[in-house]
């Protein structure tokens, strides 16, 4: 009997054994904040989503060099720009090969159809596939992509040429963002006869570093290496991303080594991080803003002084020094000052309770009112605690009588209510998923931008698209400074949201991890990662 | 004995029926404001039921009854482990008591089970994970198997299907299956095992009393054979029935402990289907829960009438 109980225990208690090693060695566990709405980035503007597929499963025609910022050829080989600026012509890779997976086997490699078929869908309402899944391209609809593409055809295997109906600026930078992946249309064709088109999105096949093998919904997913892959082979033969919501146990797994990276640690675990010695924590400069948007559509917030007054009374400093610890830096537009469209000169007002409480007066709003503010419940990349913030908010504005009752969302359920247009204000904000100011722009405030939800203070400013509308025909940069300068001075008169704060991109991983980037926009990508 | 099954049938039916009009009736005044003929639903919800159609989740768009097939073996499987480690420690515990009734023993597991009966069962599952996964690094913290292990589940009890697997890593899969399961089951077995001791104790305390016991030490045998052979195998079949209804209490124990490690089951899904506001989950998975508590305890009832038949006489009798 005691023989039993201590080889039990032993057995309990042994860790891992040599072949055991050999299988850890090969895979990493990625512990991330949430599960994708989808693995089709094209169909999501989540953070969770881009995170777990636009850089795992899928390549771009282009991406944006880390370190220079500048698009650099991926998929497409090369590209030319016609001299009107309307005609973008892309020379293709050969030999690219898609993820072979149960369902689909792919009889040719990647070429110009793919291309076609993957934007066609975007921008064409006809499209089989255009209906799928909901039709609803947040990313794309909100920067206007199907106005602006003309037409996109297939040269020959392998060229394909954008036709624009007007000269746009951020148009390269767009291809390369985290939502321009390339499907593949041969699967798309098969689908399709087989009656099941909506599986494109949900048992995904791409070009890129891990194919998918097993996803357990809001648990974990399990990508498997590529073994074709067109960069050559991946140390890891297996990704899996554990699904761990709460960042205490996110931190705890970490510990424990039942995590290898760790997304989004919470400001206050910092601490521990640094001093743990297997640990490493990895920051880079965000581009992102956390924001508090008021529904211009419905009163009281449809008066400016309303949406003033609450900007008086909030204070951005308390809430960077409560809920980022410090960590990041108090907006004063919704650029950050990292972005090359930043306007250095334009401040937010400071806290004024008594001139809020004037304003608010002569909103004829002396006595206060209710509001509710909605929260996405759980960290996000450009907020650690929403809640913790919306307390925040909820006392600031208490004080001056205003009654604010929070309500936390999951992500999918406050999607559907920002897109209905029903709400009172939403602690939302942006990451960018590319260098170009007219990215958090055109995302947070365009008129475009209400139907997908993004534009979640559902304002629309002649005067403002008018600067954004210029600024993408801009001859030259500093014109097109020019222009961003001025959006976000009028932006800033009328108030539709206030930005809040912009803080660092965290990770936490441990020592044997080594090959990890942390990218200032857009999701991960893990594909150079290896293990010691 | 017929009419004895018969009468649990009948109990059986009439509740689940009871549960299925309550869960019927909330959705009725819910979901569709009371609009429509409420016996015409009730018949045609009855049939979706019994043809294994539990509506589609909102949030997955795939089939309840899928999921439910998914997530019930891994509460099935914690609740198992609980209940074994309930027993394997209460019962000899309890007989300890018992036997040493009034004595310091007895005092000092009496207050043992009374405290365990009162910690709260998420407040207990955060401290073991300080101690043994946090601090000394020798359990995981949550999960029922490490992801590393790619492992095709046949019957989603982890300990079995590690087993069933082709895996190259088979063996240290499943101890590290065994290695999950370790913390949960614990803290999940803490009140059972306190209501196992009591039960145990207070049967046992029942039988010593009895002549045949007094008999059995006159002649002379050992006071643990006479307690083992014959206190014990007699104070058993009384226990079952009320432990028996531990199961329910063991179920509802087990959604608190699913939340505290992420143990992937019924309780937790449950509970992420309420955060996602996914009805057609929340209605499919609490009538799953309840018809399975109901058959649990009908279950247990009847088998313990099979063992100890006495038990059946009484009931009767009772009656009149």
């Amino acid at each position: 009997m005691r023989f039993w109980l201590c080889w039990l225990t032993a057995l309990l208690l042994a860790g891992c054994d040599g072949s055991d090693r050999q299988l850890a060695k090969e895979s990493l566990l990625y512990c991330a904040e949430g599960a994708p709405l989808t693995f089709n980035p094209q169909l999501a503007a989540s953070t969770q989503t881009l995170d777990a597929t636009a850089h795992q499963l899928y390549d771009r025609l282009l991406d944006i060099n880390p370190v220079t910022l500048q698009p650099e050829p991926a998929l497409a080989l090369s590209w030319h720009r016609s001299d009107d600026g309307l005609r973008y012509r892309f020379t293709l890779r050969p030999g690219v090969q898609f993820h072979h997976t149960a369902g689909f086997t792919p009889s040719r490699p990647f070429n110009a159809d793919d291309v076609v078929f993957s934007f066609q869908r975007l921008i064409d309402g006809n499209h089989p596939y255009h209906a799928v899944s909901g039709g609803h391209y947040p990313f794309f609809d909100s920067i206007g992509l199907s106005g602006l593409i003309r037409e996109v055809r297939a040269l020959g295997p392998r060229e394909v040429e954008f036709v624009l109906s007007r000269p746009d600026a951020s148009f390269i930078t767009n291809l390369a963002t985290d939502y321009a992946v390339i499907l593949s249309a041969e699967y798309g064709a098969q689908l399709l006869a087989a009656g099941t088109p909506a599986l494109l999105d949900q048992q995904p096949v791409g070009t890129g570093p891990f194919l998918l093998a097993q996803y357990r919904i809001d648990d974990f997913i399990r990508y498997h290496r590529h073994p074709g892959y067109w960069r050559g082979e991946v140390a890891l033969a297996q990704l899996v991303f554990d699904i761990t919501p709460k960042s205490s146990k996110r931190l705890a797994k970490l510990l424990t080594g039942e995590c290898d990276v760790m997304a989004h640690p919470g400001a206050s675990q910092m601490a521990v991080i640094k001093s743990h010695p297997e640990l490493v924590l990895d920051q880079a400069t965000g581009m992102n803003v956390s924001v508090l948007a008021l529904n211009t559509q419905k009163p009281p917030f449809d008066d400016v002084r309303v949406r003033k007054a609450l900007a008086l009374a909030l204070s951005r400093d308390d809430i960077l020094q409560a809920v980022y610890f410090g960590i990041g830096s108090a907006a004063e537009s919704v650029l950050p000052p990292v972005s090359w469209g930043y306007h250095p000169n334009l401040l937010m007002p400071l806290p004024d309770a008594a001139r809020a409480r004037w304003l608010l007066a002569q909103a004829e709003l002396a006595d206060g009112f209710d509001m509710t503010l909605l929260l996405p419940a759980g960290a996000r990349s450009f907020n650690p605690d929403s809640l913790k913030t919306g307390q925040l908010i909820q006392r600031r504005l208490g004080e001056l009588g205003i009654r604010v009752r929070l309500q936390s969302l999951e992500e999918q359920i406050l999607r559907r209510e920002l897109m209905a247009g029903e709400q009172d204000a939403v602690l939302t904000g942006w990451s960018a998923d590319n260098p170009d100011p007219d990215n958090i722009l055109h995302n947070l405030l365009s008129c475009q931008a209400i139907a997908t939800g993004t534009n979640a203070s559902r304002w629309c400013h002649p005067l403002f698209e008018r600067q954004l509308a210029a600024a993408l025909t801009a001859p030259n940069l500093s014109e097109r400074i020019g222009y961003y300068h001025r959006a976000q001075e009028i932006m800033q008169l009328d108030m539709p949201l206030i930005p809040l704060n912009h803080t660092l991109k965290q990770q936490a991983h441990r020592r044997t991890v080594h090959g990890l980037q942390l990218r200032p926009y857009g999701g991960v990508a893990l594909r150079q990662a290896w293990k010691e | 004995m017929l009419i004895y099954l018969l009468r649990r049938f009948n109990l059986l039916v009439s509740t689940l029926l009871l549960l299925t009009l309550i869960a019927y009736g909330l959705e009725f005044r819910l979901l569709q404001q009371g609009e429509g003929d409420f016996w015409h639903g009730y018949w045609l919800f009855l049939q979706d039921l019994l043809a294994g159609d539990f509506g589609v989740s909102s949030a997955t768009g795939l089939p309840v009854l899928g999921a439910l097939g998914q997530y019930f073996p891994a509460t099935l499987e914690l609740c198992l482990a609980a209940f074994v480690i309930s027993l394997v420690v209460g019962v000899p515990v309890g007989t300890l008591a018992a036997v040493r009734q009034g004595r310091w023993q007895d005092t000092l597991i009496l207050t043992g089970t009374l405290v365990g009966y009162s910690v709260p069962v998420f407040w207990l599952g955060l401290l073991l994970v300080m101690l043994f996964s946090l601090h000394l690094g020798w359990l995981p913290v949550s999960g029922q198997l490490s992801l590393l292990y790619d492992i095709t589940p046949v019957t989603g009890i982890m300990t079995i299907d590690t087993l069933l697997t082709d895996h190259p890593h088979k063996w240290e899969s499943f101890v590290d299956a065994l290695r999950h399961l370790v913390l949960p089951a614990l803290v999940l077995a803490i009140v059972p095992t306190t209501e196992v001791i009591r039960q145990i104790r207070s049967a046992l305390l029942d039988v010593l009393k009895q002549n045949y016991i007094r008999a059995a030490l006159t002649k002379g045998f050992s006071d643990t054979h006479v307690v083992l052979r014959h206190g014990l195998r007699n104070a058993f079949p009384m226990a079952i029935p009320t432990l028996g209804l531990q199961f329910g209490t063991v179920l509802t124990s087990a959604m608190m402990t699913e939340i505290v490690f992420d143990w992937p089951g019924l309780g937790r899904w449950l509970v992420t289907s309420i955060s996602l506001q996914d009805y057609a989950a929340i209605k499919g998975g609490t009538l799953a829960i309840a018809t399975f508590t109901i058959v649990a305890s009908v279950g247990m009832d009847i088998l313990s009438t099979l063992i100890y038949p006495i038990r059946r006489k009484a009931i009767y009798a009772s009656q009149g």
